[in-house]
C-alpha cells in the first residue's frame, strides 16, 4: 500500500516478479553464466548506485529477501510471479513454476502464481499440454508467461502463430487461463528476420478474443510496432517491466515512453512491474509517484500522468485483470502486515547455504 | 604505381569503420564505442569489437561483422581482414562464418527462410529515415518555420556552414539559422542516400519513404508513427551504450550521456 502525501492509499500490484536461481551450481553451461551476467548488467546500469546488489546475492536470493523487498519495504500488496524456465541454460531451470511456488506457499494471500507452456514440448514434455492442465489443477493458475525466445535443443525460439501453439491457446481459453503474458525477446526463428518482431501478437489476439495478451516490457525494443498493435486490439495490454527503471537514469526517455503509451493504449491497459529481482519496487514506486510529465510532452501528446492514472497503473488495472476485489483484499492484507527482520534473513541464508 | 605495399594507416581504417552502422541504433560502431582494437600486421587487419548484450540477435551482429569486413577491405593497403566479435551467444559461428566469407544463411543453415539480411537492413534504414526526418522537422518548427512551409523546402534551400544549418525559407529574405543542426541534416541525408531518394537541388527535402510529397493534411498521423520510431531508436541506443559501459568499459561506467539524446528534441 502506498500512502500519498494527502493520506490516500493506493493498492499496489507488482505484475512481473521472479524467484530465480542462477547460482554457479545451477548453471548448466556458458549460456547460464551469460544470461545472469546480462541481467546483472541491466540491474547495475539502471539502478541508483545505493540499490545495486552484489552479483552473488543477485544470482540467488531467498523467499525472505523477496518478501522484505516487495511487501515490507516495497509498498507491494500483491505480486504476480512469472515463470522463466530456461531448462537449456540451468540444471533445474531459472525460475520455473515449482521454484516460484515456494513464494506462493509462504504468502498465499499476496501472491498470484502464473505458469507457462512451450508448444515444442508437445503433449507430454515438462511444458507440454498435460503439464499445463496439471498446473491449472495444482495451482489454479489464471495466467501464463511465454518466452518465445527460449532455446530448446536446436531450436532458438518459436512464434505465437506456429500451428503447434494453437492447441495451447485453445486449451488456455477452455481452462480459464485468460492472461497470456508474453516476453518478446530476440532470436526467433527464422533467424534472418527482425528478432523482436511483435506482429505475431496481432494475429493471436484477433483469434483468441477470450484471452488477454500482456506484452511485457511494452514491446521494447519495438515500441512503435507494439503501440500500433495494442491500439488495434482491445485485448492487448502493456507491462511496464524494464521501462520503469528509466525513470531514474533517463527520465526524459521515460516521459516520452509513458506519453506514447498513454496516447496509443490509454491508461486502462498498462501494469506496473519491477521485474524483480532485475530491480526492486520500492525506489521505482517512490520515483514514479514523484514523477510528472514535462509540460512540453503533455502538450504534444495531449495526455497526462495524473494521480488517477498512476493509481490505475500501480495496481487497479492488474487487479481488474486478475479479478481482485481491491477493497476486500486491502482490508484483509491490512490485518496481516509483513515484517521481515534481519534475523529472519540471516537464519534463512544459513539454512540455504551450509557453512563451509 | 609502386609495387611495394604500404601498410594502411589507423586513420584510414577508422574512417572506413565510421561507415559501419549498428543497423538498429542508426549510429556508427566507432561512436557507439563498440570497437575494442584494430591490429595491423602488414596488410592484414584484425578488428576486435564487443556487442552490448550476450543475447543480441545474431542477424544484427552478423550484419555488423560483415560490414566491417567489407568496408575495411576497400582501404588501400589492406590485403586481408579478420573480424572478431565478443559477448554474443553465437560469436563462434559468426566469427567463423564472416571470416570465411560465407553468407548468413550458409552460416546458420536451416535457421533462416532463405532470404538474405538485406530486407532486415531496409526495415531499419526506413525506421532511421522516419526518425531523422522527424528530428529535422522539429528543429525547423523550433526555429519558427511552420510545417506547410517546411514541406515545400527543396534541397537547394539548405546550406551548411560549420555546425549550423541555414534555411532559405522565403526568396529574398535572410535565411533562417538553425544552430548546431548541420549534423541533423547530414544524418537525414545519410538515410535518404541509402534509400536512393532524389539528390537533385530541386528535389523536395521532405518526402515519404517512397519519395512522394508529404501533404500537410496527413502530417499529424504520419508524425505520430515517426515520433515513436524516433523514441524507440533513442531508447535502444541509450540502453545498449549503458550495457556496454557497465560490463566492458569500467572507466566509463559513470558516464550518462548518450548519442541517442540527439533524437530527443526536448530537454532530457
Amino acid at each position: 500500500m502506498y500512502r500519498t502525501t494527502d493520506g490516500s492509499e493506493l493498492f499496489v500490484v507488482d505484475a512481473h516478479t521472479h524467484l530465480w536461481d542462477a547460482s554457479p551450481e545451477n548453471q548448466l553451461n556458458k549460456n547460464g553464466r551469460g544470461w545472469i551476467d546480462c541481467f546483472y548488467a541491466y540491474h547495475k546500469n539502471l539502478s541508483p548506485p545505493d540499490k545495486v546488489w552484489t552479483i552473488e546475492h543477485y544470482e540467488k536470493y531467498s523467499v525472505n529477501d523477496m518478501a522484505r523487498d516487495l511487501f515490507a519495504e516495497g509498498y507491494v500488496d500483491m505480486a504476480i510471479l512469472q515463470t522463466t524456465n530456461l531448462f537449456d541454460f540451468y540444471k533445474t531451470g531459472f525460475n520455473p513454476i515449482e521454484r516460484n511456488a515456494k513464494f506462493k506457499q509462504a504468502y498465499p494471500d499476496r501472491v498470484i502464481l502464473n505458469g507457462s507452456f512451450d508448444p515444442r514440448h508437445g503433449n507430454d514434455g515438462p511444458l507440454g499440454l498435460s503439464a499445463l492442465r496439471r498446473a491449472k489443477q495444482e495451482y489454479g493458475i489464471q495466467g501464463v508467461k511465454l518466452y518465445t525466445a527460449e532455446w530448446h535443443g536446436n531450436s532458438k525460439g518459436w512464434k505465437l502463430t506456429d500451428p503447434e501453439a494453437q492447441p495451447f491457446f485453445a486449451e488456455c481459453e477452455k481452462l480459464g487461463i485468460k492472461n497470456i503474458h508474453i516476453h518478446k525477446g530476440p532470436t526467433i526463428f527464422p533467424l534472418n528476420k527482425d528478432a523482436f518482431d511483435v506482429t505475431d501478437v496481432d494475429e493471436v489476439a484477433t483469434n483468441y478474443q477470450g484471452l488477454t495478451f500482456v506484452i511485457e516490457h511494452v514491446g521494447l525494443p519495438r515500441l512503435e510496432d507494439f503501440c500500433w498493435i495494442a491500439t488495434q486490439e482491445t485485448n492487448v495490454w502493456g507491462g511496464l517491466a524494464v521501462a520503469m527503471p528509466f525513470i531514474h537514469s533517463r527520465p526524459g526517455y521515460f516521459a516520452e515512453i509513458m506519453a506514447n503509451l498513454l496516447y496509443w493504449l490509454g491508461p486502462d491497459k498498462l501494469t506496473f512491474a519491477s521485474d524483480y529481482a532485475l530491480w526492486t519496487p520500492g525506489w521505482l514506486i517512490d520515483k514514479f509517484m514523484a514523477f510528472e510529465l514535462p509540460d512540453e510532452v503533455k502538450a504534444e501528446y495531449g495526455v497526462d500522468l495524473t494521480m488517477e492514472v498512476k493509481a490505475k497503473i500501480l495496481g487497479l488495472n492488474a487487479a481488474r485483470l486478475y479479478g481482485i476485489d481491491v477493497d476486500k483484499k486491502a482490508a484483509q492484507l491490512r490485518e496481516a502486515p509483513v515484517s521481515i527482520s534481519a534475523d529472519d534473513v540471516s537464519e534463512e541464508r544459513a539454512r540455504l547455504e551450509p557453512a563451509i | 604505381m609502386s609495387s611495394t605495399p604500404i601498410a594502411p594507416t589507423h586513420a584510414a581504417l577508422y574512417a572506413a569503420l565510421d561507415q559501419v552502422y549498428d543497423p538498429e541504433l542508426d549510429a556508427p560502431l566507432t561512436r557507439l564505442g563498440f570497437i575494442d582494437e584494430v591490429v595491423v600486421d602488414g596488410g592484414h587487419v584484425t578488428v576486435h569489437y564487443t556487442v552490448p548484450t550476450f543475447l543480441c540477435a545474431p542477424n544484427f551482429v552478423y550484419l555488423m561483422s560483415h560490414d566491417i569486413r567489407s568496408e575495411l577491405s576497400q582501404v588501400p593497403g589492406v590485403a586481408a581482414v579478420t573480424v572478431l566479435v565478443r559477448n554474443n551467444c553465437a560469436e563462434s559461428e559468426i566469427n567463423a562464418g564472416v571470416n570465411a566469407g560465407k553468407s548468413f544463411a550458409d552460416t546458420f543453415p536451416d535457421e533462416t527462410d532463405g532470404e538474405g539480411l538485406e530486407a532486415l537492413r531496409h526495415t531499419f534504414t526506413s525506421k532511421g529515415f522516419l526518425a531523422r526526418q522527424d528530428v529535422l522537422l522539429r528543429r525547423l518548427r523550433q526555429a519558427g518555420l511552420d510545417d506547410a512551409r517546411s514541406l515545400m523546402l527543396r534541397l537547394a534551400d539548405l546550406l551548411v556552414l560549420g555546425d549550423d544549418l541555414f534555411v532559405q525559407h522565403l526568396p529574398g529574405e535572410a535565411p533562417l539559422r538553425l544552430p548546431l543542426a548541420a549534423p541533423d541534416l547530414e544524418k537525414y541525408q545519410h538515410k535518404r542516400r541509402k534509400l536512393g531518394l532524389a539528390q537533385a537541388p530541386e528535389a523536395l527535402l521532405f518526402t515519404t519513404l517512397a519519395g512522394q510529397p508529404l501533404h500537410e493534411v496527413d502530417l499529424a498521423d504520419y508524425l505520430r508513427r515517426s515520433r515513436s520510431a524516433r523514441l524507440n531508436i533513442a531508447f535502444n541506443t541509450t540502453l545498449c551504450e549503458g550495457m556496454l559501459r557497465t560490463q566492458f568499459r569500467p572507466e566509463q561506467a559513470q558516464r550518462h550521456d548518450s548519442i541517442g539524446d540527439s533524437l530527443l528534441t526536448h530537454a532530457i
